[in-house]
């Protein structure tokens, strides 16, 4: 047990890894066999990333050494000249929270794609490709090599778009699936190239190391440059407007399962851009004009995610428009906090408690819009279409589908006891010290967004029953199952949130906010 | 281990808090007055009159089934009033992959600017 | 002039990352717009082999170096390696879309293959 412990952060990459190699090994053992393999990848994945979270929380930061005699080796050799030559993965509580994450809503999204997909063809490589996207996702939250996370990266790049494009559909998924694959190359090798300039100034790859020679050797044009170069392609591949152009085509064309997990590799990005925001770059760079800068896409991707979503009739499209609107939310949080960091009092009264708030945003956003997104593909599911204006009335034959959508919509809409609530509530607050505007734009967006619910649950649930789905039955257990457990969690949520805030967030916030703590160990390798 | 109800404590912000106990609270005591005002209500009204058949802005409705205003009609009015800001939010969506490439340039470009001139 | 000389693999990597930045932006054919890709991928690529040059270096191999000789900075041509293999997979995956795209639209033309839009 202890060694499974203690090799758990190779464990989250390696098992779904080497269960997609393995499931294309079986999976001539027919549909049984590889069933079992791919839920088994995953939630055995699950079971190490959150052993490794809990280890995380209680005993502090992780460090993993790959290739030494040992895992608890020295981080930096004492003949390598400084250089922490080996690749490390470097979980600290704010990825304790990504793991715990991305952990719960894989299982849900796997056990859902179990049935969703059981219709249909060429599953042989459904599987292995949804391991990859999982598997590269834990790698990107867990890494702390630069390099490693580009990599890492790519792998959940290629394994989304080609989930996407998945289902043909007449060529639209097919779109969708380049539009993203193009956007995703794009943003990769810009990161690259930053990464590159890094590397050619420093020598250095290594994200802790890094951080301590920045903050020594000072931050020059170069640094500026490549800061550039890879925030803005994480910015991107989280959706943040004027760059989400990608984001509706995507998610809409996604089959469902995939979408409800596109969502925690897009919340990855947005991590990797909370680790180089705050712990590679922190208070080298002019904390003040890159907030600013976050901010100003917060408030576009909120404002303009959400008046997307109004006029749409597609239910997947209105979702993944909203799913802009939201990341705004999470952009806002740490933009304010990333602008006052430079000001010790500020961060504690106000800014400690946005990123706190965007961080918990963070976390009950991928837990109810995959809810959503699990609970409109159950409609679709059933109904064979995915036009607002023809469905109607299915309350009466699909009421745990609605019981399960309610709650999502609920929470996305900021209605309490959901967890929507509690973290828009503590977004508010802390926004509101650094420019009341801010927090009044987010709760107008937030109002925008209950009325664009409304109408959907309207359209999907209520009114007279239609004769074309009078038969229509509620979904298979297993993905009513996926759904009622993510249910589960918005309430349980939104109604404890001082535990999760106290246990969870605070720390992950700090983990962020603390620099030094993240680069200590590292920062005698000069 | 705490009793649930204990856990569901306030959750401290720096100015202020939010306890999803209170709203429980506050929520129940809704229900209460709801159902009271329903109680007042009159107990005779009729059923299966006209007042109990669809309306849909005064039309005579054949199909029951049609009796509901279709998702994309819900917030026509919305959408025309802010018609000039929707003109030019939907051009921007243009879903040209070209597009996609020029905007991520743009913003690059601005944060590299921002960061010379900072 | 000299400098120049000396920054010349740092030119080209500039150069060819505008002229692909270029096609990918101004090429309608879907497959061009990829071949820009390319190209800027190969421009990140030398940029990343022409930074761990050192002047007057051998390869970075131990058995019969001359004691204290100046070697190549090997980790980059490592990440080069991976970087391509990486490339190499995103472009085919890219080519494999475009293929799956002209069957069903007929047409490789940016402008037209945007039938997922607003």
């Amino acid at each position: 047990m202890n060694t499974v412990l203690l090799h758990s952060p190779a464990l989250i990459v390696g098992l779904p890894i080497f269960a997609a190699i393995l499931l294309m090994v079986v999976s001539r053992f027919g549909e049984k066999v590889r069933a079992v393999v791919f839920f088994a990848g995953i939630a055995l994945a699950s079971l190490a990333a959150i052993s490794l979270a809990e280890q995380v929380l209680s005993l502090g930061a992780v460090r993993y050494v790959f290739g030494a005699p040992s895992p608890a080796a020295p981080l930096v050799p004492p003949d390598s000249g400084g250089i922490p030559v080996r690749i490390l993965f470097h979980v600290d509580a704010a990825g304790a929270l990504m793991l715990l994450v991305a952990a719960l809503t894989s299982v849900a999204a796997a056990l859902y794609a179990l049935r969703s997909e059981e219709r249909a063809s060429g599953r042989e490589y459904f599987y292995p490709l949804f391991l990859l996207l999982v598997g590269g996702v834990y790698g990107m939250v867990a890494t702390g090599d630069l390099f490693n996370f580009f990599v890492f990266l790519e792998i959940t790049s290629l394994a989304g778009a080609a989930l996407t494009a998945y289902r043909i559909d007449h060529g639209l998924a097919a779109e969708a699936g380049l539009k993203y694959a193009v956007v995703s190359t794009l943003g990769g090798l810009s990161f690259l190239l930053g990464v590159g300039i890094l590397l050619a100034r420093h020598n250095l790859l290594n994200m802790a190391a890094l951080g301590a020679r920045i903050d020594l050797a000072g931050f020059g044009v170069p640094e500026a440059v490549a800061m550039a170069l890879m925030i803005v392609p994480l910015a991107m591949k989280c959706g943040a407007v004027p760059m989400h152009q990608w984001t509706p085509d995507t998610y809409s064309r996604a089959p469902a399962p995939v979408s409800a997990f596109l969502l925690v590799s897009s919340q990855a990005s947005l991590y990797g851009l909370f680790r180089i925001g705050f712990s590679l770059f922190g208070l080298s760079m002019d904390v003040s004009t890159v907030g600013l800068f976050v901010v100003i896409l917060a408030v576009l991707s909120m404002f303009i995610g959400v008046t997307m979503a109004i006029p749409q009739h597609d239910v997947k499209r209105l979702i993944s428009h909203h799913a802009v609107s939201q990341t705004g939310y999470m952009l806002l949080g740490a933009g304010v906090c990333l602008a006052v960091l430079g000001d010790p009092e500020k961060v504690r009264v106000f800014g400690r408690d946005a990123l706190a708030g965007s961080l918990f945003h963070m976390m009950n956003y991928a837990v109810y819009n995959g809810l959503l997104f699990l609970a409109a593909g159950a409609v679709i599911y059933r109904t064979g279409t995915r036009n607002l204006d023809r469905m109607g009335g299915l309350g009466r034959t699909m009421p745990l589908t609605m019981a399960c959508f309610g709650v999502g919509a609920l929470a996305i809409a900021g209605i309490p006891p959901m967890s929507g609530f509690a973290s828009k509530w503590v977004l508010y607050e802390s926004v509101f010290r650094y420019s009341p505007l801010l927090s009044m734009v987010a709760m107008v967006v937030s109002l925008l967004t209950l009325a664009s619910f409304v109408k959907v649950f309207q359209a999907m649930f209520l009114g007279p029953q239609r004769a074309a789905y009078a038969a229509v039955r509620d979904v298979p257990a297993a993905m009513w199952g996926a759904m009622a457990v993510l249910a589960v969690l918005t309430v349980l949520l939104g109604l404890f949130p001082d535990v999760v805030m106290q246990r969870l967030l605070l720390p992950a916030a700090d983990a962020l906010i603390n620099q030094t703590a993240y680069t200590m160990p590292l920062g005698g390798a000069q | 281990m705490k009793a649930p109800f204990v856990m569901m404590a306030m959750l401290e912000t720096t100015h202020g808090g939010w306890s999803p106990l209170v709203w429980l609270v506050v929520f129940a005591a809704a229900c209460g007055v709801a159902l009271w005002i329903r109680a007042i209500g009159r107990g005779d009204s009729r059923t299966g009159g006209a007042s109990q058949k669809p309306f849909l802005s005064g039309n005579d409705l054949a199909d029951p089934e049609d009796a509901r205003v279709a998702a994309s009609n819900m917030y026509w009015g919305f959408t025309h009033a802010l018609r000039v800001y929707y003109r030019r939010v939907m051009a921007f969506h243009s879903g040209s992959l070209a597009d996609s490439i020029l905007w991520f340039l743009v913003v690059l470009a601005m944060l590299l600017l921002a960061g010379r001139v900072a | 002039m000299a400098d120049l000389f000396a920054h010349m693999p740092l030119v080209v990597a500039g150069l060819l990352l505008m002229i692909g930045l270029a096609i990918a932006l101004w090429k309608r054919n879907l497959i061009q717009m990829l071949m820009g890709l390319t190209v800027v991928e190969a421009a990140v690529n030398l940029f990343l082999v022409a930074s761990g040059y050192r002047h007057d270096a051998i390869a970075p191999i131990y058995t019969n170096a001359a004691e204290g000789a100046r070697m190549v900075l090997p980790t980059v041509q490592a990440l080069t390696l991976t970087a391509i293999v990486i490339g190499l997979a995103t472009t085919a995956l890219m080519l494999s879309f475009v293929i799956l795209i002209y069957r069903y639209y007929k047409t490789l033309d940016v402008n037209e293959v945007r039938k997922l839009r607003e």
